[in-house]
């Protein structure tokens, strides 16, 4: 009989992680599934981490939903580098 | 460049510098990195404007030279850390207590959201960015690494010269701070 040890919220979490990354072993598997079972906020952290991948890849295709430099800081900027190709 | 090249280019320049620069400094948090990256950018695209397809978008042309440039930055500030010095425990000991369950006040409630639409959602993007600036720039850089580059997470982690295992103890410590953060400022609103 397998030896399933109760994880902590906190190794639960880890495994999610981990798992989104590389993946986990059976035993690893096993033992975040029977957490998940019993634990309904690790069950809610596991689908969030999920949805929140999708909006990391979403985040870096849009690029203009960062807070802006200042409009001084850009002119300056753009300025040297029309300098810089001008040479 | 030809005067008429040359015009072009000065034109984009004006134009997009900005918003380059503000997504340079997202993701490096340094304004002085986030210059010299701009800078080096418009300096490799100007060498190879002819490889430059006139059906193409130019901001994008642009802005993927500039995460190139983004990449190579972390590459080369993850080979200057010893050690990942930033693997401490104050991040899991705000959200979990000693018996390394949730602390009450953490623990995840359920989300009442329909993800596709807060894709789009200019205002939900906005806070996202906010979350993700608070995180210490290592961290950004591990996350970004892995969406920028579309590559797998272990020839990320030998590109950062990091392990494996550091690599999920960042993701892990970057998601629970972000995940807290939209819970608060977003769907518990």
């Amino acid at each position: 009989m397998a030896n399933i040890s109760f994880i902590s919220c906190k190794k639960a979490t880890e495994l999610t992680e981990k798992k989104l990354s590389f993946g986990l072993s059976i035993t690893e598997e096993i033992r975040l599934r029977v957490h998940h079972n019993i634990c309904k906020y690790c069950a809610q952290y596991h689908k969030q981490s999920i949805i929140i991948d999708v909006f990391l890849k979403n985040h870096i295709e849009h690029p203009e939903t960062v807070s802006p430099v200042s409009g001084k800081i850009a002119e300056e900027t753009a300025k040297n580098i029309i300098q810089k190709i001008s040479v | 460049m030809n005067s008429e090249e040359k015009n072009l280019f000065t034109d984009w320049v004006n134009k997009f510098t900005g918003e380059l620069l503000s997504w340079a400094r997202h993701k490096t948090s340094d304004i002085q990195t986030a210059e010299d990256l701009v800078q080096e950018t418009f300096l490799a695209a100007a060498e190879k404007l002819h490889t430059f397809r006139n059906d193409s978008e130019p901001k994008t042309w642009l802005y993927g030279i500039l995460n190139n440039k983004i990449s190579d930055f972390y590459k080369s500030q993850s080979k200057k850390q010893k050690h990942f010095t930033v693997l401490t425990n104050d991040t899991l000991e705000q959200f979990f207590d000693e018996k390394e369950h949730w602390r009450k006040e953490s623990a995840p409630h359920e989300w009442d959201a329909d993800e596709s639409h807060l894709l789009d959602n200019e205002e939900f993007n906005r806070i996202f960015a906010e979350c993700l600036e608070e995180l210490h720039p290592q961290w950004h850089a591990c996350i970004t690494m892995k969406f920028l580059e579309e590559k797998s997470p272990r020839v990320v982690c030998q590109e950062l010269g990091i392990s494996d295992t550091n690599y999920w103890q960042i993701l892990h410590r970057a998601k629970l701070r972000v995940r807290n953060c939209l819970e608060k400022n977003w769907f518990q609103e």
